[in-house]
């Protein structure tokens, strides 16, 4: 690649691995933003050896040493939960009686709920629009709901009304519960996501549904890279293109469900030298279509799906494109003037008249997905809320500061971290103006390469977005 | 008329059109129902012209913020105590209606009468969203209710009494806040003749029926659903990308401007006004669609209609109208909800009958 990727300037050399169901494609890209090396092989049955096997000829090229971070992009979560019964059996403790209506796993596919099979209760508890305890918690039910899980399930998912306003009792909950069940891991719904009880909890349960396969994910990876000789951090990317280190995507796996898509556009869109986009990506049976913006994938901003689930969760605004059809005019509406690319390893292949629906095939379009984790930041966002009494100003630099924190603690570069963009949404039918806000805050892997004399440029930009 | 778990997300999905951009997301209460609807089991719907005279209907309505609601959801016992009302009623009412037949509160009825077994009425006051408790057929024509419950999800409740010409929204819209933001509201049990007088009948089914004709929306050509919204006296207004959204605050939520713009190059922007509900639709300043027609911005792939909130710069959509229940547009309830009424310089105009398509 010839100076197309433009995010150059720090640490030595970032590898960019991807997996689909078939292949495994990686690359490495050197400070000035050049692809120095780039292999492909077919997926094997593990993991740890795509990704060694991927990465071997890259070695004989880049010196192991000078590697600065490795970004893993896979759909490997989605492909378990449609290849093995693989959800563990999850324990849901919802906190705040106000919310009898709709219990746990409403709204689930069948199929899915039943896999999960495991105690459900709603205790009383939880916040009230101003944070103040709507109940007090009740430990008796707690503990009797930790008696019910004991023995029985493989992980918790705890929600608790208004919890991101005040996660005291999720916290409290937590501990009560870990003091029966030990090691079971336990999946907050604060830490999961924003406003929206039902939506959050559903991520929650996710989430705690795919705690062991998200370790088994890390450790293979990890192992993969052992095996390889690099020891440099790792990092798995996030459903919404950016990444996330290794240990909280360990923890976060509904984080790192299926990134391929996202990383798979912005990869696209950088091959290409375009800031929009609209990207099939070929790579499965299924082609899936994606739209670039502003030089990152379109999110969905409101409702979002995930395994047939309403969370919200940053996910690429994506299509399932069957092959027969022509859906391409409605995604034109999408991104009016802006090219039409078709990356992924059978993008060039199979079309006797080239690539499907006229679209053109950029540099380097077999690694569009692993060029994008390579070359990704990582990222986290915050929930907020701001009330008409609260002092707007400090409420909000104190979230841009929690956002800034939690992407460093995700495994951005502390020099280097800034906040990318903040969402105020009004919110009606309440006096005063009350808003929702949302930070994120983003900056580039966080490496001990890099720390003694490299200076960080042009990926540091201060023109803040609107998020989605 | 019954309606079963099938009929579902038809209900929700006209349910969420009525609102007009206004009123929640109705997925919260179709969870709900349909709780309460798996088995096989249905509810009933029981027309007007049904209702034996001694027959008593109790009226459900939710009163809040939706940002209240995302959280606390709904409770099973806000149900029972509203429909009850200790010291309300002298009796159980044999029926529940809406209130106002929209977004969550339109199925928010449904899924009470499925708890307590009882039917559901054919008739609300509103037949669309409105945010004020007195632009309802019974505050436009000095029939509000002498007697309202409010009930919170913590088992708070309220019981007014008034007399006199009070505005219910003033009244209510402070207790709520005090109540968390989120109560449920019920009345005095209600009968026929009052009924026949002051609600507006056949509005569950049209919900429905509207449900299910936007239902086949995303599978027809725009020409088959311009033809489709024509048989039910409504219009696509325009499709196009949300280019511009300019927000003001007041009081009860933001006021907000919104322009679309078409396809074609050059082609006249289509602008909405709204607050909480949309307003106008205006085009090289004619008025193609005004309140109390229901205005409905829905996504451009998947015909799901979006909140007021939703319709953010960046959005591909189609604008739609269709007509208000006659009775919004006679002279005394016309007053009370036309654009004026919001705030508007200009006087109400019935839907434009120009074929939009080709235009934004």
């Amino acid at each position: 690649m010839t100076g197309s990727i433009d995010r150059a300037g720090y640490g030595a050399v970032r590898l960019g691995v991807s997996t689909s169901r078939n292949g495994v494609q990686a690359v490495a890209i050197n400070d000035s933003g050049n692809i120095i090396s780039a292999n492909a092989v077919n997926r094997s049955a593990s993991l740890a050896d795509s990704v060694a096997t991927a990465l071997a000829p890259l070695l004989e090229q880049v010196d192991a040493s000078t590697v600065s971070s490795v970004a893993l992009a896979t759909s490997w979560l989605e492909e378990q939960t449609h290849t093995r019964s693989t959800h563990a059996r999850v324990g849901v403790l919802r906190i705040g009686l106000t919310s009898t209506g709709a219990p746990p796993l409403s709204g689930w596919p069948a199929a899915l709920a039943a896999q999960l099979d495991g105690p459900r209760v709603i205790v009383a508890g939880g916040a009230d629009v101003d944070g103040r305890p709507l109940a007090d918690l009740d430990l008796d039910a707690i503990d009797s709901f930790a008696r019910q899980c004991q023995g029985l399930v493989d992980a918790v998912a705890i929600s608790s009304v208004f919890s991101p306003l005040t996660a005291e009792h999720e916290l409290a909950a937590a501990e009560r519960l870990a003091a029966v069940l030990g090691s079971v891991p336990i999946t907050l719904s604060h830490t999961v996501g924003g406003f929206g009880l039902l939506e959050r909890e559903n991520a929650a349960i996710l989430n705690a549904s795919l705690r062991h396969l998200g370790s088994e994910l890390v450790s293979d990876a990890r192992r993969g890279l052992d095996r390889a000789g690099i020891t440099a951090e790792l990092y798995l990317a996030q459903n919404d293109g950016t990444l996330l280190s290794a240990e909280a995507a360990a923890v976060m796996p509904v984080r790192v469900f299926d990134s391929r898509l996202a990383t798979a556009a912005n990869g696209a869109a950088l091959g290409a030298g375009v800031s929009d986009a609209i990207v099939i990506d070929f790579d499965d049976e299924l082609p899936r279509a994606s739209v670039v913006q502003g030089n990152s994938v379109a999110l969905e901003s409101d409702r979002s799906s995930l395994a047939g689930v309403r969370v919200i969760q940053y996910l690429p605004r994506g299509f399932d494109l069957p092959r027969s059809s022509n859906p391409v005019d409605r995604l034109r509406q999408h991104a009016r003037n802006a090219p039409l690319l078709a990356v992924g390893d059978l993008a060039g292949r199979g079309a006797e008249d080239g690539p499907p629906f006229g679209a053109t095939v950029p540099e380097h379009a077999e690694f569009a997905s692993a060029i994008g984790a390579a070359t990704a930041d990582v990222s986290a966002s915050v929930s907020g809320f701001i009330d008409s009494d609260d002092d707007r100003d400090n409420l909000l630099e104190q979230n841009r500061q929690r956002a800034v924190e939690e992407a460093i603690l995700a495994g951005a570069h502390p020099s280097f971290t800034r906040v990318t963009a903040v969402d105020e949404t009004p919110i009606s039918h309440m006096v005063g103006e009350p808003r929702r806000l949302v930070v994120i805050a983003a900056g580039p892997p966080f490496s001990f390469a890099d720390e003694a004399t490299q200076v960080h440029n042009s990926t540091q930009q201060n023109n803040e977005r609107k998020a989605p | 008329m019954r309606i079963t778990e099938h009929d579902i997300d038809a209900m929700a999905l006209g349910a969420f059109v009525l609102g007009s951009g206004g009123a929640g997301d109705p997925y919260l209460t179709t969870q709900m129902l349909r709780n309460q609807l798996s088995g096989g089991r249905h509810l009933d719907i029981v027309g007007l012209d049904e209702l034996a005279p001694e027959f008593e209907v109790a009226p459900l309505a939710m009163v809040g913020s939706p940002h209240a609601l995302s959280e606390k959801l709904l409770s099973t016992s806000d149900i029972h105590t509203l429909f009850f009302a200790e010291g309300l009623r002298d009796r159980t009412p044999d029926a529940v209606m809406p209130y106002e037949l929209a977004g969550l509160n339109a199925l928010y009825p449904l899924a009470a009468a499925a708890q307590l077994g009882v039917p559901v009425l054919d008739a609300d006051f509103t037949g669309r969203g409105f945010s004020s408790l007195d632009t309802t057929m019974l505050g436009i024509s000095g029939a509000q209710l002498a007697e309202h419950i409010i009930c919170d999800s913590r088992g708070r409740t309220v019981t007014l009494r008034t007399t006199g010409d009070i505005s219910l929204e003033s009244l209510i819209r402070p207790m709520a806040e005090t109540m968390g933001w989120l109560v449920g509201l019920s009345t005095a049990s209600l009968r026929r003749d009052f009924l026949t007088a002051h609600s507006l009948g056949g509005t569950v089914s049209d919900c429905l029926a509207i449900g299910r004709m936007f239902g086949t929306f995303a599978e027809q050509t725009l020409d088959s659903v311009e033809d489709t919204l024509a048989t039910a006296g409504g219009r696509l207004l325009g499709s196009g990308r949300v280019v511009e959204r300019v927000s003001f605050p007041e009081r009860l939520g933001p006021r907000a401007s919104v322009a679309i713009e078409p396809d074609q190059p050059g082609a006249a922007l289509l602008r909405i006004e709204q607050r909480n509900e949309f307003h106008l639709v205006v085009r090289d300043g004619e008025i193609l669609a005004s309140v109390p027609d229901i205005i409905t911005v829905v996504d451009r792939d998947t015909w799901t209609p979006l909140s007021s909130e939703e319709v953010s710069a960046q959005r591909d959509v189609h604008v739609i109208a269709l007509p208000a229940h006659d009775r919004w547009l006679e002279p005394t309830a016309l007053a009370a909800v036309d654009p004026r009424a919001f705030g508007y310089g200009v006087d109400y105009a019935s839907i434009s009958g120009l074929r939009s398509r080709g235009k934004a």
